[in-house]
């Protein structure tokens, strides 16, 4: 009774009995497989799985991006972090076979979760933090940091690394926020120093002289004799391979016993200093800055699992979702509704040949982010966002969103001239407000696209966001 | 009563006079009489003939301008080194070199002297993280000193401006003297009876009896709280051997090389002494006992005719010896000869005894006025009016300390279990019978 659907590397895809397979072409679109139970993984390098597991989380419909998914191993060992982006390993003999039925009960309780989620199934999660929450929610575990040196930061969370698409710095930001809403619970796990220029755990702890900064530093014990309270550096006592007291010439048996090591001494080789505390400096591997440890970040590093209010927002969005604030202030509509309007309008213009209508799109680069400088204050924002908007459009133009930072409008009955002079005005209120509560005003980018039979949103929005979103 | 008691001494006969106060007469004036005598008589027109040859020798110093080590060896005494550090800077002699070694405090001191160091107030700072008593320390400032004279001082103590200038001269003046002992004073005389009292002890002991030793070659003792060494003779002897009482066993030492160690009158150094006569026992204690272990025990073989037998270094153990045990036990048999034998002229015996010694203090205090003139401030002066004090001082106080120590450390070897050493020292030290 349960189906999954086949996603290979190849782009010819291998169809396995009763099961659909696809390919990325095929992915292009919004629901693809999102009836499916689970997806089944099967690639020919790591790489290829890291791939398609990213086209997976990256897609917005719940029912796409938190489906389980099961990873073919052909044989050899499968990577810790790989094993922890998928949700069960499965060997080709269990697949030529009956899947188990314990991994089928998993799969189950996944599906009820994400079902959970979907008031509207094909509602688009868009809010990477809202991504993350339903992520955990839907798996009902807590994500650990796993140590790795291919994490700038000294650690990942490789659980829901996939989700975010390659920037490290995205997770430790998205992390914070939840944590600074009280979404999630944390567990102490471990310490770390970070650069306090670039973020990067990896730093090279050194002594150094005080005096002059070298590092070319030698350091002895200093011994202290008993019967004859001399005291002195290691060196001078070592006679072949014993320790003698040079003062009263008796050789040293055992420490406690008849000597010990009150202190040691550090001395400069390149300017003489002898010193008891060298100055510890820290040099960042990646961006080559010193720095002493008290100057570089210094950081717990935690598991996290959803709190009771991060259980909430996983099943009714969050509050301080920017998203509904503009949506309760401009009837923001869901994108595949917004899709449906576009078609009914290409339609009645291809039918009545008489009006244009104007596909306006604003991208506000970085806007997403906004709340990780913000806090709290970033509702306000959006609030006055949302006026902003209200105030340019008229009550027949439609206003949808890709994610929180990219907004479509439909201006109906607006030619491409008449929809250059909203869109000159809308970006620059945008880039003002937004330089007056950031300091700096984002990028933003804005294109003008002629509602007519040749337009294909998805495929517009796909190719837009590959030229303008490739990382 | 008075009146009785003039009759006493009116009525004394010569013989009666030495069988009722022959301490007085046959061992302490002696011992003032030639040691006034000799300061007045042979000192000071030697040191006046000396003035020149002292010009040169000043000449020499800053010609030569040797980098000196002021080591400060100790434990909780942070905060006595910024002061210690600041009143450096106004010596006379300036090419210093400040070596502070902490004994495994645990105080302020740490953090104290690591900031004096970053800011160069003190050339270095070893931290002995575990304490290893007094030598040890004194060694390790050794080690990491430098110069070519070391001069070792106690934290709380404070120098006289020309002081370090002063207590270098001698080493100018003749390559035979390794070590060069500095006059201490009391820096917290007008603070109590006790102090004032250790005021006047340390000019008559100190001043004019080192000096006195000094001159006549038989000065057993450089301070540990100022003295002045050559290092060329410290690294010879490895430095300063387990305490308690390592200051003198130093000195010894350095005379056994037959090196000369003299006292430095006008080389003036200001410390606190205990301020009540409780603490002072204590104090007294230690010392005391010490004395009986280096000389009676470790240094006895300066008493047998070996090869490097020198006559100044037996008289001056032999005198030591004697006037430090042998005239405490006497005053006991005195004090049963009295109480037995004279039973009835007690108070007369008593009073007469009291004139005698204050008379003595007097003429001593005036020796050493004009011994260390020059170097006397004013309330130095004013102690003459406790002068009266001093017998009961002396005569009953000090004696019962000392006698009480020298019993304990006869009979226990107590010192070994000295607090100013760590028990793992002591026990070595102990078992090895050094
Ligand atoms: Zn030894
Ligand atoms: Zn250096
Ligand atoms: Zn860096």
């Amino acid at each position: 009774m349960s189906e999954g659907v086949l996603i290979t590397g190849d782009q010819n895809p291998l169809h396995l009995p009763a099961k659909k397979a696809t390919d990325d072409t095929q992915w292009r679109s919004l629901d693809v497989g999102a009836e499916a139970d689970y997806f089944l993984l099967e690639v020919s390098s790591e790489s290829e799985a890291y791939r398609i597991i990213g086209l997976v989380r990256q897609k917005l419909l719940p029912a796409v991006y938190l489906k389980p998914l099961i990873l073919i191993n052909r044989g050899g060992d499968v990577s810790k972090s790989l094993q922890d982006q998928v949700d069960f390993v499965i060997s080709s003999q269990q697949l030529e076979q009956q899947l188990p039925a314990k991994l089928l009960d998993e799969v189950e309780s996944i599906n009820r979760r994400i079902d959970a989620l979907q008031e509207q199934r094909l509602k688009a999660d868009t809010n990477i933090a809202l991504r993350v929450v339903r992520y955990l929610y839907s798996r009902d575990r807590e994500v650990e940091p796993i140590a790795s040196i291919q994490n700038r930061g000294g650690y990942t969370f490789t659980g829901i690394e996939s989700l975010f698409g390659g920037h490290d710095q995205s997770i430790w930001q998205t992390l914070d926020f939840l944590n600074s809403q009280h979404l999630v619970q944390t567990r102490f796990v471990t310490r770390t120093h970070q650069c306090a220029s670039c973020g990067c755990a990896f730093l090279n702890f050194k002594e150094t002289c005080p005096q002059c900064e070298s590092e070319e530093l030698d350091a002895d014990d200093l011994i202290h004799h008993f019967r004859c309270g001399y005291t002195a550096e290691l060196s001078d006592f070592r006679q072949d391979d014993r320790l003698v007291c040079p003062k009263c010439d008796q050789t040293l048996r055992h420490i406690g016993v008849d000597y010990d090591k009150p202190s040691m001494m550090y001395h400069c080789r390149s300017c003489d200093h002898r010193f008891q505390e060298p100055e510890i400096v820290t040099t960042c591997f990646d961006c080559h800055r010193t720095a002493p440890p008290e100057n570089q970040i210094h950081r717990n590093i935690e598991a996290y699992k959803l709190s009771m209010l991060g259980v909430n927002a996983a099943l009714y969005g969050l509050d301080s979702l920017f998203a509904s604030i503009l949506e309760r202030r401009l009837q923001l509509l869901p994108l595949d509704v917004f899709e449906r309007f576009i078609a009914v309008e290409k339609a009645r213009i291809g039918r009545y040949k008489v009006s244009h209508s104007s596909l306006l799109l604003l991208d506000i680069k970085g806007l997403e982010e906004i709340y990780l400088t913000l806090g709290e204050r970033t509702s306000e924002v959006y609030e006055e966002l949302a006026n902003l908007f209200y105030a340019m459009l008229r009550s027949s133009d439609l206003i949808s969103s890709r994610n929180e930072s990219m907004f479509l409008m439909l201006l109906t009955e607006t030619s491409p001239d008449d929809a250059k002079i909203v869109e000159g005005r809308l970006s620059s209120g945008v880039g003002e407000l937004l330089k007056a509560s950031l300091g700096a005003s984002p990028e933003i980018i804005s294109q003008i696209v002629n509602v007519d039979n040749a337009l294909d949103l998805t495929e517009y929005l796909e190719s837009f966001l590959s030229e303008h979103h490739a990382e | 009563m008075l009146n009785d008691t003039w009759d006493f001494i009116t009525g004394l006969s010569a013989a009666q006079l030495i069988s009722y106060f022959w301490p007085f007469f046959l061992f302490d004036l002696t011992r003032y009489v030639v040691f006034d005598v000799l300061i007045l008589t042979l000192y000071l027109p030697r040191r006046k003939r000396n003035k020149q040859r002292r010009a040169e020798a000043r000449k020499l110093l800053f010609h030569e301008k040797p980098l000196v080590s002021v080591i400060v060896p100790g434990k909780n005494e942070g905060k006595h080194i910024p002061r210690l550090a600041e009143s450096l800077t106004r010596q006379t002699y300036k090419k210093l070199e400040i070596v502070i070694v902490d004994d495994g405090s645990d105080d302020d001191t740490e953090i104290i002297c690591r900031k004096l160091h970053r800011d160069g107030k003190i050339d270095q700072y070893v931290r002995n993280e575990v304490r290893g008593g007094k030598a040890s320390a004194a060694n390790t400032a050794l080690y990491y000193s430098t110069g070519k004279y070391v001069i070792h001082l106690d934290a709380d103590s404070e120098l006289r401006y020309d002081s370090i200038e002063t207590i270098l001269l001698p080493f100018y003046m003749d390559a035979n003297i390794a070590a060069v002992g500095g006059d201490i004073r009391v820096a917290n005389l007008s603070q109590t009876m006790a102090t004032r009292t250790q005021a006047i002890e340390y000019f008559k002991g100190i001043s004019t009896g080192r000096t006195v030793s000094s001159m006549l070659g038989i000065l057993r003792i450089i301070a540990g709280a100022y003295g002045a060494f050559r290092r060329d003779t410290l690294d010879r002897l490895g430095g300063w051997d387990v305490g308690p009482g390592l200051d003198g066993d130093i000195t010894m030492k350095i005379r056994k090389l037959g090196l000369k160690v003299v006292h430095e009158p006008h080389a003036v150094c200001y410390t606190n002494v205990p301020t009540s006569f409780r603490k002072l026992a204590r104090q007294r204690f230690r010392w005391d006992r010490s004395m009986v272990r280096f000389r009676a025990r470790k240094h006895v073989d300066v008493l047998m005719p070996t090869s490097n037998f020198r006559l100044s270094n037996f008289v001056a153990t032999v005198e030591n010896l004697f006037y430090n045990l042998f005239l405490n036990f006497k005053w006991w048999f005195y004090v049963a000869q009295v109480i037995f034998f004279y039973g009835a002229l007690l108070q007369h015996i008593i009073v007469v005894n009291y004139l005698l010694y204050t008379l003595a203090n007097l003429a001593e205090f005036l020796v050493a006025t004009v011994l260390l003139r020059k170097t006397l401030r004013k309330q130095d002066l004013l102690l003459f009016l406790y002068l009266p004090l001093m017998p009961l001082y002396t005569g009953l106080y000090l004696r019962v300390v000392r006698t009480y120590a020298y019993i304990m450390e006869f009979i226990h070897k107590a010192s070994y279990a000295d607090r100013w050493n760590p028990w793992k020292v002591s026990r070595v030290v102990k078992k090895d019978g050094l």
